[in-house]
């Protein structure tokens, strides 16, 4: 069954059939105004390639929590991931995170702006803040200032699951204002599971219970997993990263692409599956297809936008 | 709610355990230190979190209560 990207009905452009696209694609990101520069941290923290089991992580974080803060948010790869403020139709207030694909175009889970358990449906507004960042003297900062959106997208298949199908939590936010250019923006790719089995992945975001939300938060693992449509992987997480990139490296030195949007901790890992992990849907072909035509739109002007 | 009983405005609500996939979505408590979550049928676990203060309560669903979360 194919499945298509379903807008929210206020914004100015309809949605369009997912096409068929070959497996492996992949589309390049961009650094941001100042080239390559790429932060201390990141050389530290992150990891490249395929490689073995840092440990057991729980939603989680799982067995001893191997998060570590991002001190430098304002630099790459970090700046390109945002936390979300959510606020839902009847005032209900949320906190996830997304990530830049484009100067406009910022993922998410699903969840994040569209979920009948959360907020009865559409979320009403979202604040796409940056690489927020916490100082040592309590002050919050905005290295790239923030925007609202109340133009927003869903795979179809997750508005019309009720919130019961983890394979199709992805979501997108449309900014009017670019502030992808200021960050740069991540690539991202379809790979096939038989290329993304062993890879070490990345995933950073804005978990409630350290800094609340405030302060950005990275783990690193071995991915466990590859189904159809999602990735499984013992990375800690917590309420709040929901949408976070899953990232890889494919070798060393080479940029950061990402493969999948985390949403699920380890209740929503089939049992059957005998391990104890979270999980996220992955960029399958239709997906990346929908990513790009998520792009594609948030080109075009929206003077018109209710 | 605070150890003095009193509401937490602005505390995250998570939920760290549930009997179907629920995601990792924090809800932020209301100016009167009230949340909503429309749960499906099933039991869970809800955390709330607040200045490194938390406290967690098991639900049942469908639930007849409202729920109340102690923070320590």
């Amino acid at each position: 069954m194919a499945i298509e990207s379903l807008t929210k009905p206020e914004a100015t452009f309809e949605a369009a059939a997912a096409r068929v696209a070959p497996p492996a694609k992949r589309h390049e990101g961009h650094h941001g105004p100042d080239g390559e520069v790429r932060s201390r941290s990141a050389e530290v923290f992150t990891v490249s390639g395929r490689g073995e089991s840092i440990g057991f992580a729980m939603e989680t974080v799982l067995g001893t929590d191997e998060r570590k803060r991002v001190p430098d948010t304002d630099l790459n790869p970090w700046r390109k991931i945002c936390a979300l403020r959510i606020r839902g139709p009847g005032g209900t207030g949320a906190i996830g995170t997304g990530w830049f694909i484009g100067p406009r175009t910022v993922v998410t889970a699903g969840h994040c702006v569209f979920s009948q358990t959360f907020f009865g449906g559409w979320a009403d507004a979202v604040e796409v803040v940056p690489g927020l960042n916490r100082l040592q003297n309590r002050s919050l900062v905005r290295p790239f200032g923030s925007t609202v959106s109340r133009r927003m997208s869903v795979l179809d298949r997750w508005a019309k699951s009720d919130d019961r199908e983890p394979d199709f939590d992805i979501g997108c936010i449309h900014l009017d204002e670019p502030l992808g250019e200021k960050t740069g923006w991540f690539g991202f790719a379809s790979l096939p599971p038989d290329e993304l089995v062993a890879f070490m992945v990345n995933i950073s975001g804005y978990p409630s219970d350290l800094g609340g939300g405030d302060e950005q938060h990275f783990a690193k693992n071995r991915i466990l997993h590859v189904s159809e449509r999602r990735v499984f992987y013992d990375v800690d997480t917590h309420g709040g990263q929901s949408g976070a990139p899953v990232w890889i490296h494919e070798e060393e030195g080479r940029p950061p692409l990402v493969v999948a949007v985390h949403a699920y901790g380890i209740g929503a890992t089939p049992t059957a599956l005998g391990i104890v992990a979270n999980s996220a849907p992955r960029i399958v072909p239709e997906i990346y297809d929908i990513f790009e035509g998520w792009l594609d739109r948030d080109t075009q002007p929206t003077t018109a936008v209710g | 709610m605070d150890g003095a009983d009193a509401p937490v405005p602005g505390a995250y609500v998570v939920v760290v355990e549930a009997s179907v996939p629920l995601p990792e979505i924090a809800i932020v408590a209301d100016a009167q230190g009230g949340f909503a979550i429309n749960l499906p049928d099933g039991t869970f676990r809800l955390r709330a979190e607040h200045d490194g203060r938390s406290g967690e309560v098991e639900v049942a669903v469908p639930a007849t209560d409202a729920v109340r979360v102690q923070l320590g």
